[in-house]
This record gives C-alpha cells, structure tokens and sequence, in this order.
C-alpha cells in the first residue's frame, strides 16, 4: 500500500536544541505522500519542536528538511504546500476579527505583500468554511465560538492555503469528546477530498490506531516510525514513556495505557 | 472659531493637530491588537534622550530624536523578542535611563535657551510650517506603510506563527511596526509632548473598541475620536488659556470614560442570565432558546 507512493516529507539528521538544552537528536523522518502520521511521545519529548522545525519556525542546529525533494530553510515561506493547525491560538474573547476575516488570511501568503484580497479569496474563504460546516457563523467574531468550533475555523484557514501536506499540533486538546469524534471524520473526509498528507501531533495515543496509517513514536530521538499495528508493542512504550505501563487492547491493538501498579 | 483661525500661528497649530491625531490614531489601533502600549511609553522618554543630545551636538531635535528614538525602539524589540529580558523589565530600565540621559545633557548643556518645557509637555502654538512640513511629510510615510502592509500587520497581531508559516516576513513587520511608533512619537512631540504622547497612542483605539467589535469600525471611530479631541481640545486650549495637549490627553480620556460607561451601562441594561454574554454550553436547555451569539453587525 505504502511503497508505490513519494516521499513528500523528508528530515535527515536533524538536531534542535533551544536555550542550549538538546530538544531533538538525529531526527530522520520520511513521510509518504497521503498517509495520516500520528506523532506520539510524552510531554516534553519534542512533538511540538519538531512541528515548529518542520514550519520554519525553529532553526534547527543541524540537519535538513525537504518537502518535495526541495531545501527548506527557518522561515522560507510554506504558503505553497503546508497548510498549519496551530495548537490553541490565544483568542482573545474581543479580538476585532470576523470567522471570514480569519480564515482570508489564509489566502494572505498567497497574496503577497502589499496585495488585498480579492471576490475570489473571500469565495474561496467561505467555500472552505463551509466544508467544515461553519459558514453558518462567518460573519461572527471569532472570539466568541467555542474552542472546537475555533479549531474548525483554523482547518479552514489552512485548507484556504490550498496546501498539500496539514499540520496539527494537538489538535484535539480543546475539544470534548464527542467534539473529537466528528473531528476526525472531517479530518478523514478533507484528507480524502483534497488528498492531504496529514501530519498529527497528539498526546491522546488511544486515537492513533484508529485514525492513522502511520505512527511516529518521539522522545527526544525517533524511537519508531511504521504502520500502528507493527510497533504499538509493550516493550516500545516502556522505552518511549520509561515506565511500565499497561495496555488495553481493542483487538489486535492498543487502545488505552495505564501506569501499572507496583504492590 | 473664524476668528480662532485667522492667526497663522493657529491655523498651523490646527493643521499640526488633525494631522497628529489621524496618525495616531491609525498607530493606536496597532498598538492595542499587539499591546505595545507600554512600549509607546518607552519611545516616548527615548526620544526626550534624543532630544537633550540634538541640544548638546548642535544639530536639530526632531533628527535627533528620530535616530534616538528609532534605536531605542529596535533596542527594546531585539531584547524583549530574544527573550533575553521580560519586555517590561527592559522598558522600564530603557525608559528611565534615556531619560536621566537627557536630564544630564542639558545639565551639560548649560544655554538652556531651548524651550525644554515645550518637548516635554508639547506647545503646539509655537508649531512652525517647516515643523508641519515635518509632520505631514513623516506621518505619510507612516500612513503609506501601514496601508501597503495593512493586511500583513493585521494577520500578525492576530497569529504571528501562522502568518510566518504563510511567508509573511513578521520579524521585519514587528520593527516596522516599532519604526512607524517611533516616528509618529516625533511627529507628536510638539503637539502633546513627551510625557503625555502614549495617550494618543492608546486612547483612541481603545475608546473605539469599547462601542465598536469588528476592525474597520475600530480604526475608523478611532480616527473620529482622535480628530475631536484634537481640534476640541485646541479650541477649549485657545478659549480657557490651558497647555493645549494636555487639554487634547484629557478629552480623549474623557471620552474614552464616556464610552466604557456608555458600554458598561448598555450592557447592565441589557444582561441577563444566559444573554450574549455568557456562552451556554451545548445540551443545556436554557440554551435552546436565546442563542443568538454576538452579531457582527458591519
């Protein structure tokens, strides 16, 4: 299934450090193109950093990145390929923006300085948000949605950009669970609609063998990369979490951790 | 009023006050969306600083002033942007040294036949035509950047991450953003003066954004409320003999409490449980009925 497709993706040997502490060591990391990569590891293990690296927000001290066999250097512009589902924007409740306005600034990279949006980019805008089912509130502040609705504005921000490969960083972390559920079949729809290579940090592992066709196991270095059901195995998380923990199975594979019990 | 206008020394004043206060008012809303207001007031004394060593060099105040001011500014946005210092920490350690470095200077500088008391507290009657030539000519380099980057600026204060990810240069735009509040400080100085100038830095826009939601309503009403304070301040100045930019601060203040009493009285009058103001989750019953969440009415 896997090996017909690009490698749209490709870090080698990438290091970053911030404030002189090591973050990620010797990352190598080849994403093929239309996959649903969950990146798993626990808090502090670098998931956010490595996403930050990836979208030219971070300088790396060493090592490379290629998107599309082409160099991309910190803050070399992603507008042509990367649409990015930041964690959680601060919104604030009053910020002075209409849900359109915010999702127009996709286009913006596009644009280009100096440019104003045109009929096509607010068309575009709403089509986008209508996608995700939120065309409903266009003209309402942003501030005043809730955080999964926000969450969904933010997709259609990205998809305005009309990229190919989406980056989320922990894209449920504001949503319940029944949020989470229709979060993902939009996720899968637009994956298939657009035919996005999605690249997913999250802390919630038990989503990862549902939703994803490829697993990134991080914890400082990338200790697995493959399809779920090979490498979620006991013994990896003990190396990845460093402690034992218990696995709730949901058939073949897991579905829960729980720390074990020493008494 | 005719009659106001027909000295020179008044009609400069008037056109050296709609100018200023349409120019920082456009600022204000930027300092508002990315709460750089006490970095205003941090230029503001740097630019006392640059005023004091024009002085002693011999050269004019307003160039210097722009050079000192400007480098203050990308001082404080280099240290408090690499995280070396807490922004306030660095502002209050720049703006008081600046200060003290004026006050030293003109110590030094003993003639003292400069009119100190005018760049400090403003004297817009003594604004000349050169000076307005100054301020017309800096404040449309001010307005032209701000309308060519009007969009980007905009992205920034709301994401900057995702605006960087777009290719939108947000390091350049930030200092940008610093130079612009650093000139329009300049340009500001004999109309308010040093101490008082952040207030039109900040109190325009925030006046707006008290019975205004959406942005194009903010810089416009900002702009009103700018323009009225600046040409009713300098005629109550003119009529009642008081230091006309503190007449013009207090103005925009008073109708800055005017608007925030006017929205807070509104929204006594008008709250009640479960009304705009307080979200209903989902699933609640109470929720079923008065939804209606806040209407961006543009």
């Amino acid at each position: 299934m896997t090996s017909d497709r690009k490698i749209i993706i490709d870090v080698r040997d990438l290091d970053v450090s911030i404030g002189g502490c090591p973050v990620l060591e010797r990352i190598n990391l080849q994403i093929l193109e239309n996959t649903f990569t969950g990146l798993i590891g626990p808090n502090g293990g670098g998931k956010t950093t490595l996403l930050r690296a990836l979208l030219g927000l971070i300088r790396p001290e060493r090592g490379e990145i290629l998107i599309q066999g082409r160099h991309l250097g910190t803050g070399d512009s992603r507008a042509w390929i990367m649409g990015y589902v930041p964690q959680k924007i601060a919104v604030q409740r009053g910020a002075p923006f209409s849900v359109l306005d915010t999702v127009v600034m996709g286009r913006y990279g596009k644009i280009g300085l100096g440019g104003r949006p045109k009929k096509k980019d607010r068309e575009m805008a709403l089509s986008c948000l209508e996608e995700v089912g939120m065309a409903h509130v266009a003209r309402q502040l942003i501030g005043t949605l809730s955080g999964g609705e926000q969450q969904r504005v933010f997709i259609a921000r990205a998809l305005c950009a009309e990229p190919k490969v989406l980056i989320l960083d922990e894209p449920t972390a504001a949503v319940d669970v029944a949020g989470q559920d229709s979060f993902y079949r939009l996720l899968h729809r637009l994956r298939e609609a657009y035919s996005l290579t999605v690249f997913m940090a999250t802390h919630d592992v038990g989503v990862v063998p549902i939703h994803c066709d490829a697993i990134a196991c991080l914890n400082r270095t990338l200790h697995l990369h493959g399809r779920p059901e090979e490498i979620l195995k006991k013994d990896v998380f003990k190396k990845l979490y460093g402690s034992e923990v218990e696995m709730v199975m949901h058939g073949k594979i897991p579905h829960r951790m729980i720390g074990k019990h020493h008494d | 009023m005719t009659e106001l206008l027909s000295y020179s020394f008044m009609q400069n004043a008037f056109v050296a006050g709609v100018l200023v206060s349409v120019i920082c008012s456009v600022i204000s809303f930027f300092v508002l969306v990315n709460r750089l207001s006490f970095i205003g007031v941090g230029i503001s004394h740097a630019a006392f600083g640059g005023v004091a060593l024009g002085i002693l060099l011999g050269i004019s105040p307003t160039l210097s002033a722009v050079i000192f001011s400007v480098l203050t500014a990308w001082m404080i946005g280099v240290v408090s942007r690499k995280g070396m210092l807490h922004e306030d920490t660095t502002i209050g350690i720049f703006y008081a040294a600046s200060m003290a470095l004026g006050i030293v200077i003109i110590g030094l500088s003993s003639g003292y036949n400069i009119d100190l008391f005018g760049y400090l507290f403003g004297n817009i009657l003594s604004v000349t035509r050169q000076d307005l030539w100054v301020v017309g000519g800096l404040g449309l380099l001010v307005l032209g950047a701000i309308f060519y980057f009007f969009k980007e600026l905009l992205f920034i204060s709301f994401d900057e991450e995702s605006a960087q990810v777009s290719g939108i240069p947000v390091t350049f735009l930030y200092y940008l953003l610093l130079t612009l509040m650093a000139l329009t400080i300049v340009i500001s100085m004999k109309v308010v003066g040093i101490i008082l100038v952040s207030a039109l830095l900040v109190i325009p826009a925030a006046a707006a954004y008290e019975v205004t939601t959406h942005y194009r309503q903010v810089l416009i009403v900002a702009v009103v409320i700018g323009l009225v304070s600046a040409i009713a301040g300098l005629s109550l100045s003119y009529r009642f003999n008081t230091a006309s930019g503190a007449t013009i601060v207090l103005l925009a203040a008073a109708l800055f409490l005017l608007l925030f009493g006017f929205r807070w009285v509104r929204g006594n009058l008008r709250e009640s449980p479960g009304s705009e103001k307080c979200p209903v989750p989902p699933g609640n019953p109470e929720a079923a009925e008065e939804k209606p969440a806040r209407q961006d009415s543009a």
